[in-house]
C-alpha cells in the first residue's frame, strides 16, 4: 500500500471542461514535477465554487499518490 | 493488416461473444460486423483496458483525389521528429475501454439513427477492411508500477464519462490549420489563434486519448501539459508510436464464424 505524499504547488493548466487540472509542484516529489487534480480528487468542488471550473494560478496543497508519470491528487485545498 | 494462419484463421462464434460480453454489448459489436463485409475483430484476450489503439488506413473517398494515403499520414511524414520511421502511417488513435469497445474522437460518420455525427463517442472495435492495420500501444513497465491496472482503468473511465459530460466535436479546423501551416503566412497564425481559442469545444483523436491518459491515468502528463499550453504543439497519432514510454504490440485477430 502506497503512503500518501504531501504536495504544494500552483494550478498551471486546466482541462477544457474545467473539471480537472495539472499542478506544477513547488518541488519535485519522487521524481514527479506535476500533480493531477482529477474528478476523483476530494476538495475539488470547493475550489470550483463560484466559477464552476478550476482556475489556473491558484496555489494549492494536498495529499497524493505517486502515479506512473505524475502525482495523483487524492485531496486538494487552496493554500493559505 | 497481418492476419495469423491465413488458411486456417482463429475464429469466434456469435454465441461466444454474447457469453463473454452479455447480449447488449455483444449486440453492439455484432451490429457493426453485420454492417461491414469484412467480419474480423481483434483478439480481445490480448487487450488491456487503457491500451491506446492506433489504426492505419489508406485514403478514402475524396481523399483519393490528393493521395493514396490519408491526409494525416501525408502530414505526419513532414514532421521532423518522426524521421524516417514508419510511425507516420498511423492515422487514428483510440482508447480501449474493454469488451471490444473504444472511446475516440471520430470524424463524421453515420450513426445508428442515420444522421452524420463527429466527435467523442464509444464505439465497437472491429477491423473494417483488409487494408486497415491496427496496433496496440501500451505504457512501458506497466507490470512494475503498483496498482498500474487502476491507472489504466481510470484513464478509460475518464474517456467514457467525459464523452457524455463534456461532449466535443472532431476538430476539423485544427486539422485544416495543419494543412495551412507555414503556407499562408499571417493568415495561418490567425487561424491557429482562433483554433486554440476553440480548443474546449472540439478535439482531435490523438489529443483526446492523450488527455484521458494524462488526467485520468497520470500517464504522459508532461506531454499533455505541453500540448495544452503551447499554440504550436500538436500530439499526433504517430507520437504514441515513437514515444519512449510506450511500446507497440502486434494485434491478433479473430474471424467471426458464419453460424
Amino acid at each position: 500500500m502506497q503512503d500518501l505524499l504531501n504536495y504544494s504547488g500552483q494550478i498551471a493548466q486546466v482541462t477544457p471542461d474545467g473539471r480537472s487540472a495539472v499542478v506544477a509542484l513547488d518541488n519535485q516529489i519522487q521524481g514527479a514535477a506535476l500533480a493531477v487534480i482529477s474528478p476523483d480528487t476530494s476538495g475539488r468542488i470547493k475550489l470550483m465554487n463560484g466559477k464552476g471550473a478550476l482556475e489556473a494560478g491558484v496555489r494549492v496543497t494536498g495529499t497524493a499518490k505517486r502515479g506512473p508519470d505524475a502525482l495523483k491528487a487524492i485531496t486538494v485545498k487552496a493554500a493559505l | 493488416m497481418v492476419l495469423d494462419n491465413a488458411s486456417n484463421p482463429p475464429t469466434i462464434s456469435r454465441n461466444a461473444l454474447i457469453s463473454d460480453f452479455g447480449l447488449g454489448v455483444a449486440k453492439s459489436v455484432l451490429e457493426k460486423l453485420d454492417a461491414q463485409d469484412f467480419k474480423v475483430v481483434p483478439n480481445y484476450e490480448n487487450l488491456l483496458v487503457g491500451d491506446v489503439i492506433l489504426s492505419s488506413q489508406p485514403a478514402r473517398g475524396w481523399e483519393k483525389y490528393f493521395s493514396e494515403d490519408a491526409p494525416i499520414q501525408v502530414h505526419q511524414r513532414t514532421i521532423p521528429r518522426f524521421g524516417s520511421s514508419t510511425a507516420p502511417k498511423w492515422s487514428h488513435a483510440m482508447l480501449y475501454v474493454g469488451r471490444l469497445h473504444v472511446v475516440e474522437s471520430q470524424v463524421h460518420s453515420k450513426s445508428k439513427d442515420g444522421n452524420f455525427r463527429s466527435g467523442l463517442r464509444v464505439a465497437p472495435l472491429t477491423l473494417p477492411s483488409p487494408d486497415t492495420e491496427l496496433v496496440i500501444c501500451r505504457r512501458k513497465n506497466w507490470q512494475s508500477i503498483e496498482s498500474f491496472d487502476g491507472y489504466r482503468r481510470n484513464a478509460a473511465l475518464y474517456g467514457v464519462v467525459d464523452h457524455v459530460v463534456a461532449p466535443r466535436s472532431y476538430d476539423y479546423s485544427r486539422i485544416a490549420t495543419l494543412a495551412l501551416d507555414g503556407k499562408a503566412g499571417i493568415f495561418s497564425d490567425l487561424v491557429r489563434k482562433f483554433i486554440k481559442a476553440r480548443f474546449h469545444q472540439s478535439v482531435i483523436c490523438s489529443e483526446f486519448v492523450l488527455e484521458c491518459l494524462a488526467i485520468g491515468g497520470q500517464m504522459l502528463t508532461q506531454d499533455w501539459f505541453q500540448v495544452s499550453r503551447s499554440k504550436d504543439s500538436y500530439f499526433y497519432p504517430a507520437d504514441f508510436a515513437v514515444h519512449p514510454d510506450m511500446e507497440l504490440h502486434a494485434m491478433e485477430y479473430l474471424h467471426l464464424e458464419k453460424h
